[in-house]
């Protein structure tokens, strides 16, 4: 497993680190609740991690962010996001990757995995888009594939948006995921495929916490 | 260089399912005839650029449509 850490201080990325800085007063905003599957889902991520979650908001790369608070993140964002005028600038100083979903886009996966390598994290929404239906996606395993490459573990998670803003955002989140980590080189896409599916019930598990402590409804405040 | 034969090789590795690539030659369709979809061509891509020191870019997928384009890219002829 890749065991590189960032550096704390890095001038390539200090309008991030600014940003993050900057925009401290949104994690009381954002008011994120906690939950983890297990007493190994609580450990800091300190080395390079993908962290794939769903995705049913405008708001859930902030509230990653948020809940991931002592770590720089990186977020893989759509080019419709990053297409669009000033505010594409803005999310690429702030640590989004554009990727082209109508492409292989070799370039950002290029990107991501060398920031992965170089011990960062990066966010991924692999549902293909926000999906605002009860009913959890299926995500497509391009995370995996990049997490495999750069033999980081994947961090599955469950948010859940705040119904109104008395309420709190809940994130739960899950075991790290590493059946993809392979030293005898390549895995097979079968392989992949299968710690896909992993990924997946264990979002599937967070969101059964969520709904077994807060029967489905945003959690109270406090 | 690269033959055919390893190319089915590295495509095996690459598809989810088992797949009998025997009537596979320079002339079958990446997608029609071998089955792979967008993550599986990205993963022949990532697993040639290992194994050949190949890069390939965003540019060169379009135009890998058959197994004789892989391996042209491969060669260093696309």
């Amino acid at each position: 497993m890749n065991q590189n850490k960032p550096k704390l201080f890095d001038i390539k990325h200090f309008p991030m680190d600014a940003g993050r800085f900057l925009c401290a007063p949104m994690y009381i905003w954002f008011n994120v609740r906690r939950r983890y599957l297990s007493p190994e889902a609580k450990k800091k991520l300190r080395t390079g991690a993908v962290v794939v979650a769903n995705h049913s908001g405008f708001s859930d790369p902030l509230i990653v962010g948020c809940t991931f608070w002592y770590r720089r993140m990186f977020y893989l964002a759509a080019e419709v996001v990053m297409k669009k005028k000033g505010f594409g600038k803005l999310l690429k100083a702030m640590g989004c990757i554009e990727i082209d979903r109508n492409i292989c886009d070799m370039e950002a996966i290029r990107k991501t995995i060398s920031l992965l390598k170089e011990g960062h994290t990066v966010t991924i929404f692999p549902q293909g888009g926000i999906n605002r239906e009860d009913e959890m996606q299926g995500i497509k395993s391009g995370a995996i594939l990049m997490a495999m490459q750069a033999k980081v573990p994947v961090i599955p998670l469950y948010i859940h948006n705040r119904d109104s803003s008395d309420k709190r955002n809940c994130v739960v989140i899950g075991n790290p995921v590493t059946e993809h980590i392979s030293d005898s080189g390549m895995p097979s896409m079968n392989d992949i495929e299968k710690a896909t599916q992993k990924v997946f019930d264990s979002m599937m598990e967070c969101r059964s916490l969520y709904e077994k402590e807060f029967g489905g409804k945003s959690s109270d405040n406090g | 260089m690269i033959t055919v034969d390893e190319l089915k090789n590295v495509l095996k590795t690459a598809l989810p399912y088992e797949i009998n690539l025997e009537g596979i030659n320079e002339e079958s369709d990446l997608r029609k005839d071998v089955g792979l979809n967008s993550i599986g061509m990205l993963y022949v891509a990532m697993i040639l650029e290992e194994k050949y020191s190949v890069q390939f870019s965003n540019e060169d997928f379009p135009k890998l449509n058959k197994v004789a384009d892989v391996i042209a890219k491969v060669e260093g002829r696309l």
